[in-house]
């Protein structure tokens, strides 16, 4: 998939563990780590959301895309 | 939470009547198997307890060389009897037809015992909340293709039995036709069971998307 996940950049300028970003957030360590890892298939706008509140950040700061 | 809960009691109750029939069968199977190495050491063929199993049926297509007549609408009509389905019961059959027929009697059970164990997983996965996932997909498709090849090898061993029996033996007023009588029943529940593994296979994907969806 040629969509990058920048989520860990995010977490390390905001000095944020993911433990707590996904208490704050509101989603299992687990599926934040899906989420990081670049596995996932798919993000909902209100995970998308929330995420983006918490880490005070657009959408555009986590998600990059990038040509094959 | 309860409410699934109940939703997964017909699951756990239909598996632990499956478990109850496969260790039964098992146990049964287990006897039988041993009494079969018992009568063919034993060769006797004429042990009185024995005298039930020597009589061995075989599944033959018959027709029979009379005329008879029925009634329709108050007036007689000539009628014949063909293509009956019947027995020929062989008395005081030797032991090696003894033994072939148990062996049969044996696959028969055998396949029946993995689709009973088949079914118990299924609905071992289904009451752990795993209903949609590769292992139940698979498992249904090994049903439906044990029953479209069970229907057809059924039909192959009845049409040889019936051509046996059609080329050796002798009655007054009965022939014996070789006919082939496919179970198109069972093979269009097996294909209907081969698409239903389809869609556990469509639903295995889509759940799989839901699961990495955050």
């Amino acid at each position: 998939m040629a969509i990058r996940v920048n989520l860990d950049v995010m977490m390390a300028k905001r000095k944020m563990s993911l433990n707590k970003l996904s208490e704050l957030v509101g989603i299992t360590t687990a599926n934040l780590s899906v989420l990081k890892t670049e596995k996932a298939k798919a993000i909902r706008f209100s995970t998308l959301n929330a995420i983006c509140k918490e880490l005070d950040c657009q959408p555009g700061d986590i998600l990059e895309f990038e040509s094959d | 939470m309860k409410q699934i809960k109940d939703k997964l009691f017909l699951p756990k109750l239909l598996r632990d009547i499956l478990n109850v029939v496969y260790w039964f069968t098992i146990i049964g199977v287990s006897f039988l198997l041993l009494f079969i190495f018992w009568l063919y050491i034993s060769g006797d063929t004429n042990a009185g307890n024995l005298s039930v199993m020597h009589k061995q049926a075989l599944p033959v297509y018959l027709d029979i060389n009379d005329v008879g007549k029925i009634m329709i609408d108050n007036s007689f009509y000539e009628v014949s009897l063909i293509k009956a389905k019947g027995k020929l019961l062989v008395k005081n059959a030797p032991v090696s037809l003894v033994v072939i027929t148990m062996i049969l009697l044996i696959f028969i059970i055998a396949v029946s015992l993995y689709i009973i164990n088949l079914l118990r997983k299924i609905l071992k996965n289904i009451s752990d909340g795993k209903q949609f996932n590769n292992e139940n997909e698979i498992y249904i498709r090994n049903i439906g293709l044990i029953v479209i090849i069970g229907s057809i090898l059924e039909v192959l061993f009845e049409s040889l039995i019936t051509i046996y029996c059609s080329a050796n033996t002798t009655f007054d007023n009965l022939t014996i036709e070789p006919y082939f009588d496919l179970n198109f029943g069972a093979v269009f529940l097996g294909f209907v069971i081969l698409v239903i593994s389809q869609i556990f296979k469509l639903g295995t994907e889509i759940k799989s998307e839901q699961d990495l969806t955050i």
